[in-house]
């Protein structure tokens, strides 16, 4: 069921979310790392919406404050692949010829390379954190992008109104800007709204990792992490935050099929 | 008179689309007999590509027949299970499309295709069907049969792959075949060979054709009857030799002269202003009048049946009137 | 003798079939489609010349070729009579424009249609800023739509306006010279007729010079002053319109001639000659249409004939001409 009504019903469930990560502090009143040793994995209370962790901190405040973390990544480490990406597919489909053999054999490597090696050796390199995860998902998510875009091109390409925006004597860069550029991008928009789950995706799995953002920091992965061995008494400790990734990917998924309709119509 | 192989009655078929339902065929009728050759003509949307499909069982899933009767030597069709209805309309019928790669299985050769039918429903053996392939491909005037027997579609040209089509349809013995814009997509040159074929066929065989297109210089040369076809109804039917001297109805006129001829030149082409009614909305009045140059204000109040007219059938109120129309022709000579 | 506005001088135009690294590793010959292969012809100022020919004989690929689309592999092409180079000028490329025959295609559909037109008079600076608006309506009362079009998509247009905006787009650039490449080919007939009204018109009030490229033989009639036929890259007959239909001197033109179906009463399926267009492979030696030509002789295996005259300016490659 596509209609233009998901676009807004997905935009409706993750803008609640990115309000209440914005407004966090107006939400809850708790830091997400202040540590309460006499209150640990407490249950959902009245002042504990969703109880405790093992070192005291506010399950929900640090649900909020990590969603901070994880949106703005994944959202970040989604806007430089995207960019390049696209760029790239949109120069190496209109060229054809050596360019694109050349930047399709890059692209054949790349996608030959397992993720979470490289993400690893990253770490090694510049030390955990937020640096490392970007430059990891910048260097590998390209080229998705790139071979989505290319291949609207290749189509696009051969269609009359582009000839005819030749004929009309516009330099190349316009021709891309103004003419290709509208008509080839509505699938690398849409793929953009999973790669944003995905990028939490990747992020939560380093996290978990203890590859991730430093510890104390609200983070949905190291949320994982540490509830994980006590999922058999305290299992909302490491599934909760699970289920917010899940709420995440599930509204932009509907984002991108009230996207298609719309693009479409 | 004996009874029509065929006889279409009131049929009226609804479309379901995402603008709203689509009375894509508004009652319809006609008989057809073998060894007759109709033409049945109109422009896009008129629905004449989906008569053909309502009477041979092909309407797509949105599809379906929302009133009238189809006869298949005398019998009911919808009165049929499934299994019967095949059977009696595969023994009676052939069909062939105006795009014959999609038609054919690009992963068989076409000698197999060929035989296909006499081999798995007429039941005859493997070698006597590769020999009713072979004489079939002869008759559609394929040389060389042997050797082009073990080829594959995408092997041959356009105009070979139409005749293996005609052949196959051709395979089960068929009075009559239905041809949905078989030449359109084929160069002239082309088209001329296999309409020479299917009047061979026509003159040698008996064989009924029943030709839909939008080209009236086609139908003029293949078929003796014609119905035009506007809005999902005939508005016009008569023989061609009437239809083209002397056409009753103002569409049929205006597509006559609407067509450029190719043995002269004239220094305006006529034109039909306006365009074809939307028929997701009901019909109000006949659908022609927008743009007729006949109108009167009858003909916005209700719909014209067709009636028979001088040696033809006219969906008009307004009666043959060669001398007014004479007299249109040369006021659209004046605006030159 | 008015002057040629646009002549191409032994164009020919090849299609390269992209090779593999290992065909290359290995020096194999590139395979090269002759799309054209010695075209020369000319327009004059305010003909209109009809190209007719069957499907694969180059009458497309001759006409992007004149406006700019594919550069020429060998021969010349000369605007106003000076030869065009390898990139054209701006001027060069806004004098001769074309109109595309798929309705669909050939507008993008994220433009409306006044960003259109006004992208093409504002790049070229045509008209000052405060007269765009107004010369945009301008168009669009010549090619006969509605005053309310600019603003909207291609997609609320039917197929027989959607060519019109594309005339449109093409008149917009103001160009001497119109190529019109099957325009009227996915059009019905009723809207055929109104569209190709519209060219006859432009060309009398506009004195437009026009290259009308069809596979319609009775449309081309209609149009054409002079009419060229093409069979496998090459042109075989050349000459006024009515001579060329009244006095067809090339066997292949009284093929084509003889297979268009026609209105008049009385079936006249012509004895076609069987056999397919050839591949063009096979036709590099001697005449091209020998294969299926009805009355070949010996020398037609080996010689290739040139346009030979037949009658003032009438002229055909055949020979027994």
């Amino acid at each position: 069921m596509k209609s233009a009504k998901t676009l807004y019903i997905g935009a409706g469930l993750l803008g609640a979310l990115v309000l209440a990560a914005i407004f966090a502090p107006l939400i809850t009143s708790f830091d997400p790392t202040e540590q309460d040793l006499m209150n640990t994995l407490l249950g959902p209370t009245s002042q504990h919406w969703l109880g405790t962790d093992p070192l005291g901190r506010d399950v929900f405040t640090r649900l909020i404050y990590g969603a901070r973390v994880d949106l703005a990544i994944g959202l970040l480490a989604v806007v430089l692949p995207y960019i390049i990406g696209v760029s790239l597919g949109l120069l190496t489909g209109w060229r054809g010829g050596k360019t694109d053999s050349v930047i399709m054999r890059v692209v054949d490597t790349v996608i030959a390379f397992p993720f979470y090696v490289l993400a690893i050796a990253l770490v090694f390199i510049f030390g955990p954190g937020i640096k490392s995860i970007i430059v990891a998902i910048t260097l590998v998510g390209w080229v998705a992008y790139c071979r989505i875009v290319r291949a609207n091109v290749l189509v696009a390409k051969e269609q009359d109104y582009i000839h005819a925006a030749r004929l009309t004597g516009l330099p190349t860069s316009r021709i891309l800007r103004r003419h290709m550029l509208p008509n080839v991008i509505s699938q690398s928009i849409v793929f953009a709204m999973s790669d944003i789950v995905l990028s939490i995706l990747a992020i939560v799995s380093l996290g978990y990792l203890g590859l991730g953002v430093p510890i104390p920091t609200a983070e949905w992965g190291s949320m994982i992490q540490e509830g994980q061995g006590y999922i058999t008494q305290q299992w909302w400790l490491a599934t909760i935050p699970g289920l917010m990734v899940v709420y995440v990917g599930f509204s932009l998924s509907l984002i991108g099929d009230g996207l298609v309709a719309r693009l479409e119509r | 008179m004996s009874t029509p192989l065929i006889s279409v009655e009131n049929l009226s078929v609804e479309i379901k689309t995402d603008r709203g339902l689509l009375k894509a065929i508004r009652g319809v009728s006609f008989d057809i007999n073998a060894g007759d050759s109709i033409g049945i003509v109109g422009e896009s949307g008129s629905g004449k590509s989906i008569t053909l499909k309502a009477i041979l069982g092909l309407l797509p899933n949105n599809a379906h027949v929302s009133a009238g009767k189809i006869f298949v030597e005398g019998k009911d069709i919808s009165t049929l299970d499934p299994k019967s209805r095949r059977a009696l309309l595969s023994k009676n019928t052939g069909m062939i499309f105006q795009d014959a790669i999609a038609a054919l299985n690009p992963v068989i050769k076409i000698g197999e295709q060929i035989s296909e039918v006499p081999r798995y429903r007429l039941g005859k053996s493997k070698d006597e069907s590769k020999a009713i392939a072979l004489s079939l491909m002869e008759k559609v005037g394929i040389t060389d049969s042997e050797s082009r027997y073990s080829l594959y579609p995408h092997q041959l040209s356009g105009g070979l792959r139409q005749r293996i089509a005609i052949a196959i349809a051709l395979s089960g013995s068929p009075k009559i075949l239905f041809c949905d814009e078989p030449t359109t997509a084929l160069d002239v040159t082309i088209q001329a060979q296999v309409l020479r074929l299917l009047n061979e066929l026509r003159t040698n065989s008996g064989l009924g054709i029943v030709f839909v297109t939008h080209d009236l210089a086609v139908v003029n040369e293949l078929c003796d009857d014609i119905r035009v076809m506007y809005a999902g109804r005939f508005v016009e039917s008569g023989t061609v030799q009437k239809t083209f001297n002397e056409p009753t109805h103002p569409y049929t006129f205006s597509l006559l002269k609407a067509a450029p001829d190719p043995d002269q030149s004239v220094h305006r082409l006529f034109t039909i202003s306006g365009e074809a009614p939307n028929l997701t909305q009901p019909v109000v009045g006949c659908p022609f009048a927008p743009r007729c140059f006949s109108v009167t204000s009858q003909c916005s109040e209700s719909e014209p049946e067709l009636l028979p007219i001088a040696q033809s059938k006219s969906a008009c109120f307004n009666s043959v009137d060669h001398t007014k129309w004479a007299a249109e022709d040369s006021k659209e000579g004046a605006r030159r | 003798m008015s002057q040629s506005v646009i002549s191409a001088e032994n164009v020919v135009k090849h299609f390269t079939k992209k090779q593999s690294i290992v065909d290359r590793l290995r020096k194999k010959e590139a395979f090269n489609v002759p799309a054209i292969d010695g075209v020369t012809i000319d327009l004059r100022a305010g003909e209109t010349l009809g190209l007719v020919g069957e499907s694969g004989c180059g009458k497309s690929t001759l006409g992007r070729t004149l406006v700019g689309l594919y550069k020429t592999t060998a021969g010349t092409i000369e605007l106003n009579g000076k030869v065009v180079g390898e990139e054209r000028t701006l001027e060069e490329r806004r004098s001769v424009q074309m109109v595309f025959q798929d309705p669909f295609s050939s507008l993008n559909p994220r433009m409306t249609v006044g960003q259109v037109l006004r992208e093409a008079i504002n790049f070229h600076k045509l008209v000052p800023a405060d007269k765009v608006e107004e010369r945009c309506q301008e168009l669009l009362s010549i090619v006969g739509l509605p005053k309310d079009s600019l603003n909207s998509f291609p997609r609320q247009f039917s197929g027989g306006q959607r060519q019109r905006i594309g005339i449109a787009r093409a008149l917009a650039l103001e160009p001497k010279i119109l190529i019109a490449d099957e325009v009227v080919s996915a059009l019905d007939v009723s809207v055929q007729a109104s569209v190709v009204n519209l060219l006859m018109d432009l060309k009398r009030d506009l004195g437009l010079t026009m290259l009308f490229i069809s596979h319609n033989i009775a449309v081309v009639r209609q149009v054409s002053d002079r009419i060229a036929v093409m069979y496998l890259g090459r042109i075989v007959e050349v000459g006024p319109t009515e001579q060329v239909f009244n006095n067809p001197s090339h066997p292949y033109t009284k093929l084509l001639l003889s297979s268009v179906p026609k209105m008049t009463s009385g079936s006249q399926i012509s004895s076609a000659p069987s056999g397919e267009l050839q591949s063009i492979k096979s036709a590099m030696v001697g005449c091209r249409f020998r294969g299926r030509c009805p009355v070949a002789i010996d020398a037609c295996a080996t010689l290739d004939p040139d346009l030979k005259l037949v009658e003032g300016t009438h002229q055909a490659a055949c020979l027994l001409v």
